[in-house]
């Protein structure tokens, strides 16, 4: 007997299966909110168990290969890569996309790429009629909504959509073929993103009152207890200390900065990326231009600082990552009772 | 006979290892460092791409070059941390799918305690000991006082030691790592900077090298802004002697205060010769005895890993298939997972 070992993990699901002479022949899934890395190969072992099946009636490994999350890939894909190894079976990758799509329907297959992304391809049975890519949510929507006989399949939550179809095991257990054999030494995961910043063209330049209104419109998506108009005329008018600088694309203004430099320590009071642009690298634009401002002082600045909500943990993340440093947790600083981090940065020290 | 495959991705270093009763048979790195150069530092999400990437051809090398297959295994050990935490799931996934299609043990291992049992390979340990763990990502003073019994009794309360050499190197325009280029400049130079020390307690054994790095930058800096040339040569010297200087006078007083028998040195920075040179001499007419890891074994690597899974078999330290990661493991909690 010999059956085919299915794998995925490249998003918030655990996939496991069993295949036999190209179906389906036994399946573990379910909701593994990032605990992949630790239930995967137990799942293994209890689907092989349970069909009193040992290493060596698995005859291939069948992976999902991404896009998808960066680390939920490389879960699957290790795994799938020792088996294959030390079995001495064939390793065959198939796009997280294509595992997604029902059938021989014409599919839009689809999951979360952040930042008001997708992962978006569109196979019908071996056809691929779009290749994979990242898309604006806006765009996909309109797809979707032109094409209202195909199914759309994955996990749609974070669209608001319901699934026709979400499960890539149907799909894994008819890939055992050469189109998807890999070379199972070297085999790396499709990011489709890269690492770096995109393409983007940003430029950071100091604001001015022809500003406010877009910058207004991004402070009060950004903050519960937003700046007025008023105050961000004061900041950009009246107060000695205050810089303000935009970051540009194109003509649109996605975030700004304002910070206030006094004597030797400098304060960032608001920091913001408009949501569609977050994670691409314009927060680091902005907080360098920051520091490279504190720099260039004659006096120098050896402190930058900041208040964040100590929910925020996105932010306080970014802020790690940029050198910052927890210093004291100030209780009940925001009016509505939340805690404040407080966290410095040295600024001649790197 | 006892046969150990080990795993080791906590950082930038690809590592399988295989031992055998203690013998090293296969020890096997693929490093990072030249794509992690152009950025002065690891890049997380590179390295653990570049994990994935390498895993299986490292497997596959420790098997030929030990002559063996998985079926001669007799357990798999990984490092489950502390290190980055995407890098750490790499070897752990690997490790796991070993264990479980082998039916094997799966044995945890604590990454600085491998730095520590690393020391085996050229000496016996012999307790009560004081380690000098001094790497990029750690500088701590433990006392051993019987096999696998840790207890930390000093650390450094901002920047480890080797991250203070990498970001001195990276102001100095030095490539990193910048251990090896600090250290080789030092040799050619004289202390003729003036960097202070920081003011810790004398009756702590605990490091800072925050400041020290800070003394350097806004030196180059000044000296920058003057129009003085640095002297290469001398400020590696200088910074040199402050940042081995504080350690070394830390580790002296620990030995003496906690009467050990020896004095054990681990992680990367073990390899700094003035390091080497300092502890040998200024310990010399202590009676107590000294291992200085071997070059190849003061990087990352898994030879170090299956020593320590040397330790933990006997005692079935052995961990479920559903362990996780943990990139913040304390050493004290080496049977914790």
């Amino acid at each position: 007997m010999s059956y085919a070992l299915l794998l995925d993990s490249s998003n918030s699901k655990l996939s496991v299966g069993l295949a036999k002479d190209g179906s389906l022949f036994d399946a573990i899934e379910y909701e593994a909110n990032q605990r992949q890395s630790e239930l995967m190969v137990g799942e293994i072992g209890n689907i092989l168990t349970r069909n009193s099946l040992g290493k060596d009636d698995l005859s291939s490994v069948v992976v999902c290969k991404g896009p998808g999350s960066y680390t939920g890939v490389r879960i699957a894909l290790t795994i799938a890569k020792t088996a294959a190894l030390a079995l001495s079976i064939p390793l065959y990758m198939v796009s997280s996309l294509e595992a997604l799509k029902d059938g021989d329907n014409a599919s839009i297959c689809l999951s979360n790429a952040r930042g008001k992304r997708s992962y978006f391809g569109v196979h019908k049975g071996e056809e691929c009629l779009i290749d994979d890519c990242i898309m604006d949510n806006e765009k996909v929507l309109s797809y979707i909504a032109e094409n209202p006989t195909f199914s759309i399949c994955g996990d749609l939550q974070y669209l608001g959509l319901e699934t026709t179809h979400n499960t890539p095991l149907p799909t894994l257990a008819k890939c055992s073929e050469e189109k998807y054999e890999a070379e199972p030494l070297g085999a790396s995961p499709v990011y489709l993103k890269d690492t770096g910043n995109s393409a983007l063209k940003v430029i950071v330049r100091k604001m001015n009152s022809a500003d406010i209104l877009q910058v207004l419109e991004i402070e009060n998506a950004c903050f519960s207890a937003p700046y007025t108009h008023e105050n961000f005329l004061y900041e950009l008018n009246e107060n000695p200390f205050a810089t303000m600088l935009v970051a540009m694309v194109g003509p649109d203004i996605v975030g700004y900065i304002d910070f206030m430099i006094t004597f030797d320590s400098a304060t960032i009071n608001r920091i913001a990326v408009k949501e569609e642009y977050r994670k691409k690298g314009i927060g680091n634009r902005l907080l360098g231009e920051c520091v490279k401002l504190c720099r260039e002082r004659e006096e120098p600045v050896e402190n930058l600082t900041l208040e964040v909500r100590k929910s925020n943990q996105n932010a306080i993340r970014f802020y790690k990552k940029h050198a910052f440093k927890e210093i004291v947790v100030k209780p009940q600083y925001y009016s509505d009772g939340e805690d404040a981090i407080y966290m410095v940065r040295s600024i001649i020290n790197d | 006979m006892t046969r150990i495959l080990a795993i080791e991705s906590s950082c930038d270093e690809t590592a399988v290892a295989i031992t055998e009763d203690g013998r090293l048979l296969a020890n096997v790195v693929a490093t990072q460092i030249a794509v992690h150069e152009k950025y002065g530092g690891v890049m997380p999400e590179i390295a653990s791409r570049l994990h994935v990437e390498n895993i299986s051809v490292c497997l596959k090398e420790s098997l030929r070059q030990a002559n063996l297959t998985f079926d001669d295994i007799d357990a798999f050990a990984v490092t489950r941390g502390p290190g980055l935490i995407g890098c750490l799931h790499v070897g752990l996934q690997a490790a796991k799918t070993l264990a479980l299609l082998y039916k094997k043990p799966l044995i945890p291992v604590h990454h600085l305690a491998g730095h520590i049992y690393a020391n085996e390979f050229v000496g016996e340990l012999q307790y009560p000991l004081l380690c000098v763990v001094v790497s990029g990502g750690n500088s701590e003073l433990i006392i051993m006082r019987g096999d696998l019994d840790f207890e930390i009794i000093g650390e450094t309360r901002d920047d480890a030691i080797g991250e203070s050499f990498d970001k001195v190197a990276r102001v100095l325009g030095l490539p990193y790592p910048g251990g090896l280029p600090i250290d080789q400049h030092a040799k050619l130079g004289k202390h003729t900077y003036d960097l202070p020390k920081p003011h810790l307690d004398k009756d702590s054994y605990d490091l800072s090298y925050s400041g020290l790095k800070t003394s350097v930058i806004n030196l180059v800096n000044s000296l920058k802004m003057k129009g003085e040339p640095v002297r290469l040569d001398d400020m590696c010297r200088s910074f040199e002697d402050v940042a081995v200087g504080m350690v070394v006078e830390k580790a002296i007083k620990a030995a003496k205060d906690f009467n050990v028998k020896q004095v054990v040195l681990a992680g990367g920075v073990s390899a700094n010769s003035y390091l080497r040179d300092e502890i040998t001499s200024k310990l010399k007419d202590s009676g107590m005895n000294i291992i200085i890891p071997p070059l190849w074994c003061t990087g990352d690597n898994a030879a170090m890993i299956a020593k320590t899974a040397e330790h933990l078999y006997p005692r079935k330290v052995f961990a479920p298939l559903t362990l996780g990661v943990d990139p913040n493991w304390r050493i004290t909690d080496w049977d914790k997972f």
